[in-house]
C-alpha cells in the first residue's frame, strides 16, 4: 500500500484534530475545556472533520477544499454570532481560532502544488 | 559557538510537535474572553478591557503605563480587535505549525505586552509570563512546525521555487 502524499497526511491529521476537539463537548473538563462545542458545532466538527479525513485518505482535493471552506464559513459565523451577542452554534472564539487554523490548513493542503517528494518533518532548523 | 545541524530523534521531533500544540492550545483558550464589540468596556470594566487597566493601576513599566494609559485605553476598540486576531492566529497557525517561527517571534512579543501590563497585579505568578516568553523561544529556536507541522510539508516547495514570496514563507517558517 502506498503512503499517502504529506499533504494528504496533512488533511487526515487536521480532520482527525477535528473530531478530536469533540472531546470539548464534556463541560466537566472545567478549566481544560479550551474551547466550546455543543449544539450545532458539533455537526461542524463531525462531519467537516470526517470530510478532511476522507480527502486525505483518498487523496482528493476537492473535499479537502471544501472542508477548508466550510471551517472558514464557520468561523466567520462564529464571530458573527459573538458580536451579535447570540450563540448560533454553541461554540466561542476559542473555537473560532481552531476552526481558522484548520480552514487555512486544509486551504493549503488543497491547493499546494504536489510533488513526489517525502521530507516532511525532517529539515532540521539550520537555514 | 559551533554546533552540528538540529535533527532531534523521532521522539524528540513529537515532543516538539506536542509543545507546539500545547502552546496553540494556550492561546486558543484565551481567546474566548477577548469578547467583541466592548472587549469588557462598561460600567464595571471586565475581560480584556479590565486587564488592561491593571497595566495602569499596577504599573511594571513606567513608560509602557503611560503608553498603555494615553494611547491603547482611548483607542480601546482598536486595540481589542488587534488583540483579539494576533492571539486567535497564534492559536490557529501555531496549532497546524505554519510560519511558526514568525509566530513564535509574535508570540514572544504578544507575552511581552502582556508581561509589562498585569506582572505587578496581585496574586499574578511572575514566571508563568517568563514561562511564556521562553517557550516561544524554544519553539523559535526548534523551528516547531517542521515537526508534524505544515512548515514541515510545504518547506520543500518553498525551497524549490523563485521569488522573495517564497524566500519569505520559508524564512518564516
Amino acid at each position: 500500500m502506498t503512503r499517502p502524499h504529506p499533504l494528504d497526511r496533512a488533511a487526515i491529521a487536521l480532520g482527525l484534530a477535528s473530531i478530536a476537539s469533540l472531546v470539548f463537548v464534556y463541560e466537566g473538563l472545567d478549566e481544560f475545556r479550551f474551547l466550546a462545542i455543543g449544539g450545532p458545532s458539533i455537526a461542524v466538527a463531525l462531519v467537516l472533520g470526517a470530510l478532511a479525513a476522507a480527502a486525505g485518505l483518498t487523496g482528493r482535493r476537492v473535499p479537502a477544499l471544501l472542508a477548508g471552506l466550510g471551517f472558514a464559513a464557520a468561523a466567520a459565523l462564529e464571530l458573527a454570532s459573538t458580536l451579535a451577542g447570540e450563540d448560533w452554534l454553541g461554540a466561542n472564539l476559542s473555537t473560532m481560532s481552531l476552526w481558522l487554523g484548520l480552514a487555512v490548513g486544509l486551504l493549503l493542503a488543497a491547493a499546494a502544488p504536489r510533488t513526489g517528494t517525502d521530507t516532511a518533518g525532517t529539515e532540521p532548523p539550520s537555514h | 559557538m559551533a554546533t552540528a545541524s538540529f535533527a532531534p530523534s523521532r521522539l524528540s521531533a513529537w515532543l516538539i510537535a506536542a509543545t507546539r500544540v500545547g502552546v496553540a492550545l494556550m492561546w486558543i483558550d484565551n481567546a474566548s474572553w477577548k469578547v467583541p464589540p466592548d472587549f469588557g468596556r462598561g460600567e464595571s470594566p471586565s475581560g480584556l478591557y479590565r486587564w488592561t487597566l491593571n497595566g495602569v493601576e499596577h504599573e511594571v513599566l513606567a513608560p509602557w503605563a503611560r503608553f498603555v494609559e494615553h494611547v491603547v485605553v482611548p483607542n480601546f476598540g482598536l486595540f481589542g480587535w488587534a488583540v483579539l486576531l494576533i492571539e486567535a492566529s497564534l492559536g490557529a497557525l501555531l496549532l497546524i505549525g505554519l510560519f511558526t517561527r514568525a509566530f513564535a517571534l509574535l508570540g514572544v512579543v504578544q507575552s511581552l505586552a502582556i508581561t509589562f501590563s498585569v506582572l505587578n497585579t496581585p496574586h499574578e505568578w511572575f514566571w508563568a509570563y517568563l514561562l511564556m516568553i521562553l517557550i516561544h523561544l524554544m519553539l523559535f529556536a526548534t523551528a516547531a512546525g517542521r515537526f508534524g507541522g505544515m512548515d514541515g510539508v510545504l518547506r520543500p516547495l518553498w525551497t524549490d521555487r523563485p521569488g522573495p514570496l517564497h524566500r519569505l514563507m520559508k524564512a518564516a517558517s
